[in-house]
Formats: C-alpha cells, structure tokens, sequence
C-alpha cells in the first residue's frame, strides 16, 4: 500500500473544504472558523481528508487556507504532495488574475508536479469559458488541464482526481 | 516596544471606542508586567487578522496574527481529535520560551491572546495570568454583529 499527497489551493469560498468532504472517505478534519469580514466560514490551517484508491493505495486529500495572510503554512501542507489542484472561483470578478496570483505562489510546485485547474461556478455568459482559461495559460506557458468542477458533487471531484492521479500514473479511485 | 493597533478593521469591530481600546492594552501591558520574563503579546481573531500587540518593533504582527490563527484552530481540532473537550490553550515550549495561545472566553471567543516569555517566567504564572488577562480582554470586547 502507498500513499499520495494532493494539495487543493485557491481563494476563500472556492470550494476546497468542500471538494474534500466530497470523495473523502471519513469525515475530513477542518478547521473552518467564523470569518470577521464575510458570513461564511474560512478555512485557518487545513484540511484533510482520505481517499482509498485502486489496490488499497490512499490518497491524502489537503486544502490550504486560501487568504495571503496564510502563505506561510502553503509549503508546510504542500511539501511532498504529488500533485495540485488550483480552484478558480468563476463567478467573481478577476478570476484569470486570481488563478495568476496562486500559479506565481506554487511556480516552483507547479514546475515539479501535476497540477490541474478546476474551475468553479462557471455559468453561461458569466465570466471567462474554459477556453479563455486554456489561452491564459498558454500565454504563460502553461500546458495545464483546466475542468469545470462542482465542488459539491463527488463524481466531479472523483473526475479531477482521476485525472491527477492518472498524470501520475498510479491506481484510480473507484 | 510599542503598542499599536495592526488594522483598523479588526480593532474597531471588537473595541469600537477608544476607552475600551486603551483598557484592553493597559490589560496586555498589566500581564506583561507581572509575568517575569514576558516580553511580548498579541491579540489576533480566530481568522488570523492582527488586532493589537504590545511587542519588539521588530515584531511582524500581521504574518504573527496569521499563524496564531492557524495554531489555534489546528490545537482545538487536535484536541477533538483525541477525543479530549473545550480546548484551554495551546502551549509552545523551546528551549528560550514559552508561548501561550488560547481563544478569549465568551463574549470575545473570535479573538485569541498570544502570550511569550523567556525562560525566566515560570509556566504556572504566565498561564494563569494569561488567562486573567484573557477574561478581562473579554469583558471589555464587544461582540461583533
């Protein structure tokens, strides 16, 4: 049995806490608080959680806090993972710019391991298509995947997962 | 050594008048000075904003506040975890000091006090006025809405 590390970064409310309780096999630890300036919670620390792959390897799922004043914990939770997902958050303003700020972050990350950019909220007419993200990237010379994922559906999450571990090559989840 | 408010927005939520400001740092600065060897505090928001610190100029409050934050929730999880209840602080040992974090009891549990002394402060009296002065930080908060 081995284990792999895959770290999920991106803004506050994207959906990483989320699309970790999603596949996780056991309720993932959190460490969401009240945040003071919004209504909802926030990830402080981390999360995590497990996910039992083909031939009882395992997954070990970590999000990141995603506020900057929390960068210093980023390479602590993401030393020795195998792969990244970078959540953009469609729906708000800027996200191309949003989705640069973590790439500049986790540039040495990125250079070293998989990632894939999972986009969130993405709705008809609201904010850049997929496409524009593909061409963002390859601006940068990037070649990354960039999904549409719904944080909330496992069989979403399940997708993307399948897909880092995949570039891995290592057993698939079921 | 200097006291200062790190943002205002934080600050102002929980100590929204001045008076309640300069009693929360005369509280701070009482504990430091009866704790030997104590040489620097902060108060943070359990999000891990920076809201007041009576610290070394040299003290990076907003990148402090962050991990207090992050300190806090991962001992409280911790706790949980080893199926161990109501978390009372979390308590950081080197061999130059102590460091004493723990949430503000109600009213003011989305704040937390950073406490640090060097080896001079013995663990005993750095806790308990520590939280002495958490309960009076508390009395004075406001509870944001």
């Amino acid at each position: 049995m081995n284990d792999h590390k895959l770290i999920f970064v991106g803004s506050p409310g994207v959906g990483k806490t989320t699309a970790i309780r999603s596949v996780s096999d056991h309720p993932p630890v959190s460490t969401e608080v009240p945040s003071t300036d919004e209504t909802r919670d926030t990830t402080v620390a981390l999360d995590f959680g497990e996910l039992t792959l083909a031939d009882d390897d395992v997954l070990r799922l970590y999000g990141v806090p995603g506020q900057e004043r929390f960068e210093f914990i980023w390479p602590l939770i993401a030393d020795g993972a195998m792969g990244m997902v970078v959540l953009v958050d469609n729906s708000l303003p800027g996200a191309l710019e949003t989705l640069d700020g973590y790439l500049r972050s986790f540039d040495d990350f990125i250079g070293r391991v998989p990632a894939v950019v999972a986009v969130t909220r993405l709705r008809d007419g609201v904010g850049p298509a997929l496409s524009d993200y593909v061409a963002h990237l390859a601006r940068r010379n990037l070649d990354l995947p960039v999904v549409a994922m719904d944080p909330r559906e496992r069989d979403d999450v399940l997708y993307l997962v399948n897909m880092i571990v995949a570039m891995i090559d290592v057993p698939v989840a079921a | 050594m200097q006291a200062a408010s790190a943002r205002q927005a934080p600050l102002e939520m929980f100590f929204p008048d001045e008076a309640s400001r300069v009693a929360c740092a005369g509280a701070i600065r009482r504990m430091m000075e009866s704790v030997p060897g104590s040489y620097a505090a902060a108060l943070a928001t359990i999000d891990g904003k920076p809201v007041i610190h009576v610290a070394p100029s040299d003290w990076r409050h907003a990148r402090v506040a962050a991990i207090v934050g992050s300190l806090c929730a991962l001992g409280e999880t911790l706790g949980k975890e080893v199926n161990q209840r109501a978390c009372r602080n979390v308590l950081i040992e080197t061999e130059s000091g102590l460091t004493v974090v723990q949430r503000l009891p109600s009213p003011a549990e989305r704040l937390i006090l950073l406490t640090t002394s060097n080896r001079e402060a013995n663990l005993g009296v750095l806790l308990t006025y520590s939280r002495t002065c958490a309960a009076a930080i508390a009395r004075l908060a406001a509870r944001p809405g």
